[in-house]
């Protein structure tokens, strides 16, 4: 099964550096450009995509506006935040509009790959040491549900900050990976997450976990 | 040797005081002379008198001669005093009342006790020379009014003259001492102008903050262009040559944009170093609106249809090719510009004319618009200030500034210079 991909990037060369690099990836698949965080949103209606690559800065609408809509949609796609620099809290507020994960433009290609095949998937937290770090700059905050998880959930969410897949967490806690699954989906209906980024930001933010 | 040195050059300032202390006694000795109705009375009391009654008037004299930059030289070359420079910025040119003040005391103090050691010295140096010469006379010879005759009353003579010549070699060092102390008090910065010098300083490096982490932008920018169409070429190499071959080209273009931008902005940088002054109280406004928010790129000339269409104002356009201006003078031309229009649609009225274009490797703007009714031009109020933000951008650039009423209107006039060597 392809995965479909749109770009949205104000500077041409990026886009096109980034389709071209797409499209020679089998099972890959660039569906539409946008320019800007207003002409995305009408492309994702239209193309239905799994993931959207998005830069944080772009005009008019930005990059953490656009994902804040885009999350909002029905069959929401998978948001891939693609940017210059990572030591960027910009980036960290796409992440908390809903995000699933970012990408540094300098990535090779192989990593480009990896991120967005990871990302449609939602397997397992992409880049959780950047992630930590961007967490570790905020102060904590109150996070509803997160007093409501049960023991096991809470050591599942643990891992799940460290990065591990469902497969490698149920080799940690010895149970089946079924089991995992299960436990997984409880984190996120309880910490209102529409993903394991957005649990494991909830996760440091409410210092359930400590990123130092 | 060196304590030696050091009082001959304090000595010569003390004598220096002296000098410009003449003008006054003569001065106040001929006005005291025709006050008495006697020719010029040049006796030593009447010129005590006259010492004293000119005090005032050099104090009065102080207050409005530019003699600080003199003091400061004489008090740094002659005395040895650790004087600091009053920074000289464009918000100095008015003297302010304290330093007024700071600098008349000074020069009153220069030349009165100057002019003491300076009296002191005429009158010693003849005296010791005449007192050592007289044991060798060998015959009686009048000296102050008093025959002095051979042998131990000369040599009596002769050793106070040589006693009066320590005690004077003793007040010049004593006087040269007190002045080198009191000159940093009086003649260094005023607390206003240390204040204004420090806000200079950190406005220049606000300023200079801002290009630099544009710089860092726009560098970053292009570099994840170029890595981007690199992999983007490699992958596609082999079966696909004609979009390799475009990657290519992006990459050189991105990479030379970025490389020339580099130049420019480090030019400026780096010049700026040596230099301060940058005033601009515009910054704190649009610097937070525009560098710190980076979620959306900086705008250059080429988002001058936003930015017109955004205003709402009727703006007739002149826009020659804009193609190849370097990014950094793109941007700030395009705020210059922002600025401008802002100003326009304030104080103006009608429609608001647009003009830019390249010639000779320089950029020139200008904004044209019929002055408002009741406004009657930008440079009171809002206006000023829109001005003195334009103005810093320009000085930075190295280009021109006009700002000024034109027949039935006013108009903003810039030149840049869009190499960094023109």
């Amino acid at each position: 099964m392809t995965i479909r991909v749109v770009i949205a990037d104000d500077e041409a060369l990026i886009r096109t550096g980034l389709r071209v690099i797409i499209d020679s990836e089998p099972g890959l698949s660039v569906v539409g450009e946008a320019a800007d965080g207003a002409a995305v949103l009408p492309v994702v209606r239209r193309e239905r995509p799994d993931v959207v690559l998005m830069d944080v800065r772009m005009p008019a609408v930005d990059g953490i506006q656009a994902t804040h809509r885009l999350v909002a949609l029905e069959e929401a796609p998978k948001v891939l935040v693609v940017t210059t620099f990572e030591n960027d809290d910009h980036v960290y507020d796409a992440l908390r509009a809903g995000a699933s994960g970012f990408l540094l433009k300098r990535a090779r290609p192989d990593e480009l790959v990896r991120a967005i095949k990871l990302v449609a998937s939602g397997e397992s937290l992409l880049f959780p040491a950047a992630i930590r770090a961007l967490a570790g700059r905020r102060p904590v905050a109150a996070v509803p549900g997160i007093g409501r998880l049960t023991g096991r959930e809470g050591d599942v969410l643990r891992l799940m900050a460290r990065g591990l897949s469902n497969s490698e967490i149920a080799a940690e806690l010895t149970v089946s990976p079924e089991t995992v699954k299960t436990h997984v989906g409880n984190v996120l209906t309880k910490l209102d997450a529409r993903d394991r980024t957005q649990a494991v930001i909830a996760a440091y933010e409410s210092g359930f976990v400590s990123p130092r | 040797m060196r304590l030696n040195r050091s009082l001959a050059r304090r000595w010569a300032c003390l004598i220096l005081g002296g000098a410009m202390l003449m003008p006054y006694m003569m001065t106040g000795v001929l006005i005291s002379g025709v006050a008495q109705g006697e020719s010029a009375n040049l006796l030593l009391p009447v010129q005590i008198g006259v010492f004293g009654a000119m005090l005032p008037v050099i104090a009065l004299t102080g207050l409005f001669l530019p003699v600080r930059s003199l003091e400061v030289n004489a008090a740094q070359g002659l005395l040895g005093a650790r004087v600091e420079t009053a920074p000289a910025g464009p918000g100095h040119t008015r003297r302010s009342w304290q330093e007024r003040r700071r600098t008349a005391a000074w020069f009153t103090l220069h030349l009165a006790i100057g002019g003491i050691v300076s009296g002191f010295t005429l009158a010693v140096v003849p005296f010791t020379v005449f007192g050592l010469a007289l044991p060798f006379t060998g015959a009686p010879t009048e000296m102050l009014g008093i025959t002095v005759e051979p042998g131990w009353p000369a040599i009596g003579w002769a050793m106070s003259g040589l006693a009066a010549l320590a005690l004077l070699v003793a007040v010049a060092a004593g006087a040269g001492e007190l002045l080198a102390r009191l000159a940093p008090r009086l003649l260094g910065p005023t607390p206003a102008e240390r204040l204004a010098a420090a806000e200079e300083h950190a406005r220049t490096l606000a300023e200079r903050n801002r290009l630099a982490r544009e710089l860092h932008d726009s560098v970053g920018h292009a570099l994840s262009v170029v890595t981007l169409q690199a992999a983007a070429a490699g992958r596609v190499l082999d079966h696909d040559p004609a979009t390799a071959r475009s990657a290519l080209a992006a990459i050189e273009q991105s990479a030379r944009a970025a490389l020339e931008e580099l130049d420019h902005v480090l030019g400026v940088l780096r010049e700026g170093e040596g230099r301060g002054g940058t005033p601009g109280d515009a910054r704190s406004r649009d610097g937070a609106a525009i560098a710190g928010d980076g979620r959306t790129p900086q705008a250059t000339l080429g988002d001058l249809d936003a930015l017109v269409a955004a205003s709402g104002a009727e703006v007739r356009r002149e826009v020659g090719d804009l193609s190849g201006i370097p990014a950094m003078v793109s941007r700030e031309a395009y705020r210059i510009v922002q600025e401008a229009l802002t100003n326009a649609i304030k104080h103006g009225r009608g429609p608001v004319d647009l003009a830019a274009g390249v010639r000779d490797d320089v950029l020139d703007l200008q904004v044209t618009n019929r002055t408002g009714a009741r406004d009657g031009g930008h440079g009171a109020g809002g206006g000023g200030r829109g001005v003195a933000g334009m103005a810093e951008r320009v000085r930075l650039l190295h280009g021109e500034l006009d700002a000024g009423p034109v027949e039935g209107g006013w108009q903003v006039s810039v030149r840049l210079p869009l190499r960094s060597s023109s």
